[in-house]
């Protein structure tokens, strides 16, 4: 393999890095204000894809206002999804959260499959123009957006963490939720915030990808195990290791083209999954405190 | 009087395909049945002994795939095919189970459903042996001598007197010693240990039990239909089986056997609104485990209660 393989495959792998790390950010957000694993995760994204789509393609909108548009929309689904069903379950076991996500996970999917049918759809990249090439190797402009958004996304929201008074409160409710909550942090709506926070990272992930990979009502719950897979790899409740883990994860299914048929890919991320969970189950990034954590969930 | 209701049950049953004329329900019954079989198996597992599993319509798939091309490929008769298409899938979940079910909880729950993803694409990609997404076709009807179980009212008996049958090991499985530590297990692990009760092992054994029990569903269901496709084994479905056993009730393998009823016949009695069913299923788990978390079993049990409790008071008014 000479270098130009070699970058084709790394910016290929960057991309869906990207896009593994922005959920990966998406779960951990939600875990770090609440201990709770949302497994709608994916379908955030999956609404993300299909109402850009929408807007573009058949109403017609601008491509600003249809992204800026499916982003809050998405958001708000999100708010929705805390309010209606998991913040009724708040003190319920890990299980009942978990059956709980997914029947939302299967409400989300079914109304959109209902609403848009199960065909693919998507929208054209957001800036026209051929494939820039760079030293042989060939780079599609979306995939450029989409690593650029990304890491300007994840930089705004370290920004945001330790700069902003709300992204400090949400912190701090992230290292001990009753010590916020006795500082006279309004824990509910840290909570609530996390949640749309969380769903417009997985539609702004959504609206990313979809130029490049089409968006099916079905595709949410496979982005979210790569994206809980990102955010395990790197070891759960910290941003950091999300984005290293999505990464990671990006760059080992992008080398695995080369070695097998494009089809088992997704495989092969998930037997990573697998197997640096039951070697190390905190993370690659993981120490002695993310273990206990694990064991606990 | 509980003998005269059982020899009642049975009577019903015999002459259930009979009363309901239409192939059609039969149809629906036979899957019903089949699904039981499955969702029994993830009541043990999940309901029993705690460990959730977001992989079993992974080994719902290696069970039809191994009955099937055994008998498409080999002519092995489908009986037989039946005995590989449990130990398989049994096999592959005590292999993978030790080290799996070690995980707990979100971990375990993705983990799992991980591994029913793999899978799926073991069935697309190893188009060589499984057909890819064309799948396998002709698979012959199950045969016993030469009675072929090739109509929905032989296949009527036989799966939901298989399905009884399972229901009844089941129920003695888990009212025996083993069934306390299953219990026990899902309580505290701690506890268990404390007590003496090997359990890692005992998950990896619950788990290949629920594998297999999954793998004889996928069979029968291979036979009975005729084709497969990897479609039929997707996370999806893997999720559907849980929320029912969620919906029916954790619990207790009555609810089970309600969820596995409801998870058959909810897609057909609301068909008018396509493929709305899955806001339905989502929905009733979303209210059920708000307002009672062992599902309509729980719910059931509430209210008979409170309506004993109010005839007791009846009873005491009158004694006073």
């Amino acid at each position: 393999m000479d270098a130009a393989q070699l970058l084709q495959f790394a910016i290929s792998g960057l991309t869906v890095g990207a896009i593994y790390a922005l959920v990966g950010l998406g779960f951990n957000l939600i875990f770090n204000a609440t201990d709770v694993i949302n497994f709608a995760q994916g379908e955030f994204v999956m609404l993300g894809g299909i109402l850009a789509s929408i807007a573009i393609g058949q109403w017609h909108w601008p491509m600003w206002l249809a992204i800026l548009t499916t982003i809050a929309a998405v958001g708000l689904v999100g708010a929705l999804v805390d309010f209606g069903a998991v913040s009724r379950v708040r003190r319920g076991s890990v299980m009942t959260i978990v059956m709980i996500t997914l029947g939302v996970s299967v409400m989300i999917k079914t109304a959109a499959l209902l609403w848009v049918g199960p065909n693919p759809l998507y929208f054209d990249p957001f800036t026209a123009g051929p494939p820039l090439r760079i030293f042989g190797a060939v780079v599609q402009l979306q995939a450029l957006w989409v690593i650029g958004t990304g890491a300007v996304v994840m930089a705004g929201l370290g920004l945001f963490f330790s700069r902003s008074a709300l992204g400090r409160e949400m912190l701090a409710c992230a290292i001990d939720r009753e010590a916020a909550y006795l500082m006279g942090i309004d824990v509910r709506r840290m909570v609530r915030i996390s949640f749309v926070l969380s769903a417009a990272l997985g539609a702004l992930a959504g609206v990313l990808i979809t130029p490049l990979t089409n968006a099916t009502y079905d595709q949410g719950f496979t982005l979210a195990l790569k994206g809980f897979a990102a955010s395990a790899l790197g070891g759960f409740g910290r941003s950091g290791s999300a984005i290293v883990g999505g990464l990671a994860l990006g760059l080992i299914e992008a080398a695995s083209v080369v070695v097998m048929p494009s089809g088992w890919k997704d495989s092969v991320a998930l037997l990573v999954l697998i197997l640096v969970l039951v070697v190390k189950p905190s993370g690659l990034l993981g120490g002695r405190a993310e273990r206990r954590h694990t064991q606990a969930l | 009087m509980q003998r005269s209701l059982v020899a009642l049950l049975m009577l019903a049953w015999l002459i259930l395909p009979g009363l309901l004329g239409s192939n059609s329900t039969l149809s629906l019954l036979v899957f019903a049945a089949i699904n039981l079989v499955q969702v029994i198996g993830l009541s043990l597992l999940f309901g029993f002994a705690g460990q959730i599993s977001l992989g079993q319509a992974g080994f719902y798939g290696i069970g039809a795939y191994v009955s099937s091309l055994l008998a498409t490929r080999l002519g092995v008769p489908p009986a037989l095919g039946i005995i590989a298409a449990a130990l398989a899938p049994a096999f592959l979940a005590y292999l993978i189970g030790r080290p799996i079910l070690r995980l707990r909880g979100y971990y375990l729950a993705m983990v799992t459903a991980g591994t029913g993803l793999i899978l799926h694409t073991v069935f697309v990609e190893w188009g060589g042996l499984t057909g890819g997404y064309s799948g396998v076709a002709g698979i012959p009807p199950i045969a016993v001598g030469s009675f072929a179980f090739d109509t929905p009212r032989s296949m009527f008996y036989l799966t939901t007197g298989f399905a009884i049958l399972i229901l009844f090991l089941a129920h003695r499985m888990v009212k025996s010693s083993y069934g306390r530590a299953m219990r026990t297990t899902r309580e505290s692990e701690a506890a268990a240990r404390s007590v003496g009760i090997d359990v890692s092992r005992l998950k990896t054994e619950v788990f290949a039990v629920s594998a297999g029990l999954s793998g004889i569903a996928g069979a029968l269901y291979a036979h009975y239909i005729g084709y497969i496709s990897p479609e039929t084994f997707t996370i999806d479905t893997s999720i559907n089986l849980l929320l029912a056993l969620v919906i029916g009730g954790v619990g207790s393998l009555w609810g089970g056997a309600i969820g596995a009823v409801l998870l058959t016949f909810l897609p057909e009695w609301l068909h008018q609104l396509q493929n709305a069913y899955g806001i339905v299923f989502g929905a009733l788990v979303i209210v059920l485990l708000t307002i009672e978390p062992d599902g309509i079993v729980g719910i059931v049990k509430r209210l008979a209660e409170t309506w004993r409790r109010r005839g007791n008071q009846k009873l005491d008014e009158r004694t006073v």
